[in-house]
C-alpha cells in the first residue's frame, strides 16, 4: 500500500481525519441535548438498550449462539458485581486477548522462554507483581486500621 | 453479607476454578501454537481462583466481610429485585427464538414500557421508532440475516 498507492492510503488518512474531526464537531454540537436522556425514566431507555445490546451480539457473527453468548457473559457479569469482582480486566482481556495471544506466540517462537530475561519484559513483570500486590497490601493495611481501632475503643 | 452470599460467592469462585482447569485439561495436548494462549491464562486464572477460595474460606470462618475494590452495590428497584430485570431480559430471549426479532422488537418494548407506567402514547411511540431504527438501519440498509423464529418451523411442519 505504501510503496504502490500512496495516494490511496494518504486519501484513507485524511477521510479518517475529517471524519473524526466532524464527529467531535457533530457531538459537541448535541452534547446538551444528548446529556438530558440521563433524566429521562428508565422505562423508555433500558428496552431500547436492550434492544441494541441483543441486535449488536447478534449481528456480530449473525448465529444464534452469539444470543446464548450473550446470555452466558451477562450472567458472568451480573455475579462478578454481587461478589465484588471487577468486570473492567474480564473486558479487557476480551478486547486484547487476541493480540495477546498471538504476541506470546510470536516471543515464543522467536526467542523461546529467553524473551522473559529481557529488561523490557521484566519492568513489565514488576509492574504486574506490583499491582498485583497492591489489593492484599491494601486489605493487609485495613485490617491493621481496624486492630488499632478496635484497641483503642477498648 | 449473609451466610447464603458467602457460600455463593465461594461456589462462584469454585466454578471459575473450574472453568480455567477445565480449559487447561481441554488444552493439554493441542500444539504449542494453538494451546499457548489457553495455557498461560488457564494456570493464572486456576492460581487466582485457589487464592480467592482460601481467602473466601477464610473469611467464612472469622465471619468477615469481603473486602472489595468497587462501589457498594446499588439496591436493586422493582418488587422483586434482580429477578425481574432476568426474567425480562430471558423473556426477550425466548421472544426472539420463538417468533423473530422483527415483530419481537416492539412487543418487548411496549410490554416493558407499559408494564413500568408509561403512557400508551410513548409507549406506542417508543415500539415504533425501535422498530422503525432495527428495520431501518439493520433489515433495509445493513442486510442483516434475521435467524428463522421457531413459530416458522412449527408451521411449516
Amino acid at each position: 500500500m505504501l510503496t504502490t498507492q500512496l495516494s490511496f492510503t494518504f486519501a484513507v488518512i485524511w477521510t479518517l481525519t475529517i471524519a473524526n474531526i466532524i464527529a467531535v464537531a457533530i457531538c459537541l454540537l448535541f452534547i446538551k441535548p444528548i446529556s438530558r436522556m440521563c433524566f429521562m425514566p428508565f422505562y423508555s431507555l433500558v428496552p431500547l438498550i436492550l434492544v441494541f445490546v441483543f441486535i449488536g451480539a447478534f449481528a456480530s457473527n449473525r448465529t444464534h449462539t452469539d444470543l446464548l453468548a450473550l446470555m452466558i457473559f451477562s450472567f458472568l457479569g451480573f455475579m462478578m458485581r454481587r461478589h465484588g469482582w471487577p468486570r473492567s480486566p474480564l473486558v479487557l482481556g476480551m478486547v486484547l486477548g487476541d493480540k495477546m495471544e498471538n504476541y506470546l506466540w510470536l516471543s515464543y517462537g522467536r526467542f523461546g522462554f529467553e524473551w522473559l530475561a529481557r529488561p523490557g519484559v521484566m519492568i513489565l513483570f514488576v509492574l504486574l507483581a506490583l499491582s498485583l500486590c497492591y489489593p492484599i497490601l491494601q486489605d493487609w493495611k485495613d485490617k491493621k486500621r481496624r486492630r488499632e481501632r478496635a484497641a483503642l475503643d477498648q | 453479607m449473609n451466610t447464603w452470599m458467602k457460600s455463593e460467592g465461594l461456589a462462584f469462585t469454585a466454578f471459575v476454578g473450574c472453568a480455567n482447569a477445565g480449559a487447561l485439561w481441554v488444552a493439554r495436548d493441542w500444539p504449542v501454537r494453538a494451546s499457548i494462549g489457553v495455557l498461560v491464562l488457564g494456570i493464572i486464572g486456576v492460581t487466582l481462583a485457589l487464592c480467592q477460595i482460601s481467602r473466601d474460606l477464610r473469611l467464612q470462618k472469622t465471619a468477615q466481610d469481603r473486602s472489595t475494590f468497587e462501589a457498594p452495590q446499588i439496591a436493586t428497584e422493582g418488587k422483586w429485585g434482580n429477578i425481574e430485570i432476568w426474567s425480562w431480559i430471558v423473556g426477550f430471549y425466548l421472544l426472539i427464538i420463538s417468533i423473530g426479532f422483527m415483530p419481537a422488537v416492539p412487543l418487548f418494548v411496549l410490554a416493558y414500557s407499559k408494564f413500568y407506567g408509561a403512557r400508551w402514547p410513548l409507549s406506542i411511540g417508543l415500539s415504533a421508532v425501535a422498530w422503525s431504527l432495527v428495520y431501518g438501519v439493520f433489515e433495509t440498509i445493513l442486510h442483516v440475516p434475521w435467524p428463522t423464529p421457531l413459530i416458522y418451523s412449527v408451521f411449516q411442519t
